[in-house]
């Protein structure tokens, strides 16, 4: 039921039902990418060097590449790529992250010391940099691309649920608990988890979109997914050194990029406003 | 009388950034087997953190000496596992604030079932059946709804009965209540102070209960312990403590609590609760006290039985 509430909560609210929606679809689109594209065996590399960078047509909406494949073709098979590196970077970063930000939290002391002095390392390097020196001793590639950003990521999950944990588990009916004989784990997974979770959906929300432009960026720099694979990042790269005269190149897998992002986003907001009250009434 | 528990020589210190904090100075009482025993003091006199020392949920900077002998066992040498047993099954708390005790995210029954389960290994029907007949005992009128509406649905009063079934939920021989009826409104306050009488009556627990109105304690209590700055000044039995108070700071108390006529003119005590850093040498009421000896200022009264049952720590009745 509550899930169903939060939908029609995002719905309320035009903008955030657009981008609902925008993800959605083009969740949908990266699913059935080879009943869409008009050129499946292009975006997945073939080249077609007889119809090289021409302008969009009816046949080739968004025009084509360098070696001649459609570009709309390989947009709509890049929407894979992204979608695969977005969620599993968030993922695999809340997977490490969240247990060690919650059990850092509760525990105190000095597991929670080595913890933060531990992701204090993490931080000290800014985001893309730190991924841009990890995928590069570990190599390019999509899955070491995934790697590398979920490395990176994690210590920001791992400070934000271990705020709420140590906020939360001064509230009184986690004393109780543990009055009541409780037992440790079951108050963390009971108690402190479900009660701390909140602002970890909202940022999660959001970065599926940042971690979707900086492997995006990774790519661009030629650090991450490797050609032929369609990519947005890998697209836009190759693309830069045709942009004055066949603009439609880097062009298109730009825009779909920044539609996934400003959707997610948006869409992360819309989730803060359903979860905080105060945030609520405005929606509503 | 049967001792059901027993605290002696009880220190509690805190590890404070400005400094140790000696939050109990050798706090002595006893509970008998089913006794309303009242733990009556001012705010940061150490009544919680006493009532936290016998449960042992103290926080990790808390460092405690003495001996808490419960049904005949150290529960200071207790193992963490052999305490998280005792917890909410042999010794049960009900808590200040109902409204912010229970775990708003979770039904009301989940919440009791998790009690029951942390201490008998029971299906979670048989679970379900045990507190059905609970919240009939505290005069909840319909169990099935109760147990499937969220903490926000109920009223602060109706989340204390609870509370108090969720504590009474393993048949517990000490239910130490802290400041129950403090978050309440007065009307509530007494049908629940009535209510936990009546379940005392019934399974013949022991209450601890703490507070700081010496009108509950009037209303409910067999025995009180006047707490003051971490020491217990007084025990005695409750008609005793009200006829014959023998500390100047029971005293002092008793006098400001107003008469209904309002002929009586209030004689407020001078000076204020000491910091727990520096406290007081000798006795820590010396320096507010009327009665004050050289003696008061270098050393602490021992707690003395001056008439039968009734103990009083202060150098104007003996002592060293």
């Amino acid at each position: 039921m509550k899930v169903i509430d939060g939908v029609r909560l995002v719905m309320r609210k035009k903008i955030s039902a657009v981008a609902f929606w925008t993800i959605i679809l083009l969740v949908l689109m990266a699913i059935f990418a080879p009943l869409i594209a008009p050129y499946p065996q292009e975006a997945t590399g073939t080249p077609n060097l007889k119809a090289r960078l021409l302008p969009p047509s009816w046949e080739h909406p968004f025009g084509t590449d360098h070696l001649g494949r459609d570009v709309l073709s390989r947009v709509i098979y890049g929407a894979r790529t992204s979608f695969v590196v977005g969620f599993s970077v968030v993922a695999i970063a809340l997977l490490i992250g969240l247990p060690l930000g919650l059990i850092s939290g509760y525990l105190g002391g000095k597991f929670d010391m080595i913890i933060m002095r531990l992701t204090d390392v993490f931080l000290a390097f800014p985001p893309l940099l730190l991924a841009l020196l990890i995928s590069s001793s570990i190599g390019s590639g999509m899955f070491n691309a995934i790697l590398a950003l979920a490395i990176s990521w994690w210590p920001w999950y791992t400070r934000l649920v271990r705020g709420m944990a140590i906020s939360v588990k001064q509230r009184p009916y986690v004393e109780a608990a543990s009055c009541m004989g409780i037992s440790q784990v079951k108050i963390v997974l009971r108690h402190v988890l479900p009660n701390s979770i909140s602002p970890m959906i909202v940022q999660a929300t959001m970065d599926v979109g940042s971690a979707i432009l900086e492997a995006a960026a990774l790519s661009f720099l030629g650090l991450g997914v490797q050609a032929p694979t369609p990519d947005w990042g890998l697209m836009i790269s190759e693309g830069k050194n045709y942009f004055l005269n066949y603009w439609w190149y880097p062009v298109f897998p730009g825009i779909a990029l920044l539609v996934v992002v400003v959707s997610f986003n948006i869409l992360g907001d819309a989730v803060r406003e359903f979860i905080d009250p105060r945030l609520r009434r405005r929606v509503i | 009388m049967n001792v059901k528990l027993s605290i002696r020589d009880l220190f509690v210190d805190f590890a404070t950034p400005l400094g140790v904090a000696k939050v109990l100075n050798g706090v002595n009482l006893d509970v008998y087997q089913g006794e309303v025993f009242g733990v009556v003091g001012e705010t940061g006199c150490g009544k919680s953190v006493t009532s936290m020392s016998i449960l042992r949920v103290l926080p990790q900077n808390a460092y405690v000496r003495g001996s808490i002998v419960f049904e005949g066992e150290e529960l200071l040498e207790k193992t963490e596992e052999e305490m998280r047993e005792i917890r909410g099954s042999k010794i049960s708390m009900v808590f200040q604030d109902p409204m912010t005790s229970l775990n708003p995210l979770f039904k009301i029954g989940e919440q009791m079932i998790d009690v029951v389960r942390a201490h008998r290994s029971v299906g979670k029907r048989e679970a379900l059946d045990m507190i059905s007949s609970l919240l009939a005992d505290v005069r909840l009128s319909d169990p099935s709804r109760i147990v499937s509406s969220y903490p926000h649905e109920l009223s602060g009063g109706m989340k204390q009965r609870v509370m108090i079934a969720m504590a009474l939920s393993l048949k517990p021989s000490l239910i130490i209540a802290d400041e129950p009826t403090t978050a309440l409104d007065v009307t509530v306050q007494r049908q629940v102070l009535d209510l936990i009488l009546e379940l005392q009556e019934k399974y013949g627990f022991s209450v601890l209960l703490i507070t700081h109105d010496l009108g509950v304690v009037a209303e409910t209590c067999d025995r009180v312990g006047i707490m003051y700055a971490g020491d217990v000044v007084e025990i005695a039995p409750i008609e005793k403590l009200f006829s014959n108070p023998l500390h100047p700071y029971t005293r002092a108390l008793l006098s400001v609590i107003p008469d209904i006529s309002g002929k009586k003119r209030l004689t407020p005590l001078g000076g204020s609760v000491p910091s727990l850093l520096h406290p007081p040498t000798g006795c820590r009421f010396h320096p507010r006290c009327r009665f004050l000896k050289d003696v008061c200022r270098q050393d602490k009264p021992i707690l003395l039985e001056v008439e039968d049952e009734h103990f009083v720590s202060c150098h104007l009745y003996g002592g060293r």
